[in-house]
């Protein structure tokens, strides 16, 4: 589960925090569309913490919260024992 | 006197990482700044870091030669920072219209081949400008 907002959406973002709460932790991708800048990541345990990561970001930055439960490997990862 | 094409990057141990120039899926070019000679760069910098972007930031200068080298159009769009005056020098460097066709009669989106055959370029052609760097 994946959810995407712009951050005036106060309904996404409920349904964000409800996320956390279900299948936390989240990786949590802020955007910066045509600000000349990479994405920020976040690895949020709970609201408290993606919270503080909203709370800077002004109107028209782009937030995808999904639970690392649910990414997909699609590439291949290295797994490392020592 | 800086003459290239900008772009605010993190410095990660001193370093810029080729992630800061790939392109994320539905993009259609890279957001870069134009240099004007009236926007400072500090300018640059302080818009973004207002948007909300975190970590040790930098700017990095590539020459539009290396865009022509490279085959992209410099495209003025306008910006999404807070500030109107960096906004208005905002610009993608997008792949050519022949390029994109061509990647989508072969099923290959836009962004995977950008990816792996212009980032590790313009990762090559950058250099910093400004910088927090001790």
């Amino acid at each position: 589960m994946s959810v995407s907002s712009l951050l005036d959406h106060e309904s996404v973002r409920a349904a964000a925090i409800k996320l956390l709460a279900e299948k936390a932790p989240a990786l949590v991708e802020v955007r910066f569309p045509n600000m000349g800048t990479s994405s920020d990541w976040f690895l949020c345990e709970d609201s408290s913490e993606l919270d503080a990561v909203l709370d800077r970001l002004v109107p028209g930055v782009q937030v995808q919260v999904s639970s690392v439960w649910d990414l997909h490997d699609r590439t291949g990862g290295v797994s490392i024992r020592k | 006197m800086t003459q290239g094409v900008l772009r605010v990057v993190v410095i990660r141990r001193g370093k810029v990482k080729p992630t800061e120039f790939r392109l994320r899926p539905g993009d259609v070019g890279l957001s870069l700044f134009k240099y004007s000679g009236t926007v400072a760069s500090e300018l640059i910098l302080d818009a973004v870091r207002s948007a909300g972007k975190q970590g040790e930031l930098g700017i990095v200068e590539i020459s539009v030669q290396a865009f022509v080298r490279l085959r992209l159009r410099l495209v003025s769009t306008p910006g999404g920072t807070p500030d109107p005056t960096v906004n208005a020098i905002h610009a993608e460097a997008r792949l050519p219209w022949w390029r994109q066709l061509l990647l989508r009669v072969r099923g290959v989106a836009v962004h995977d081949w950008f990816n792996e055959n212009v980032t590790p370029e313009l990762a090559r052609e950058a250099r910093l400008i400004e910088g927090e760097l001790p």
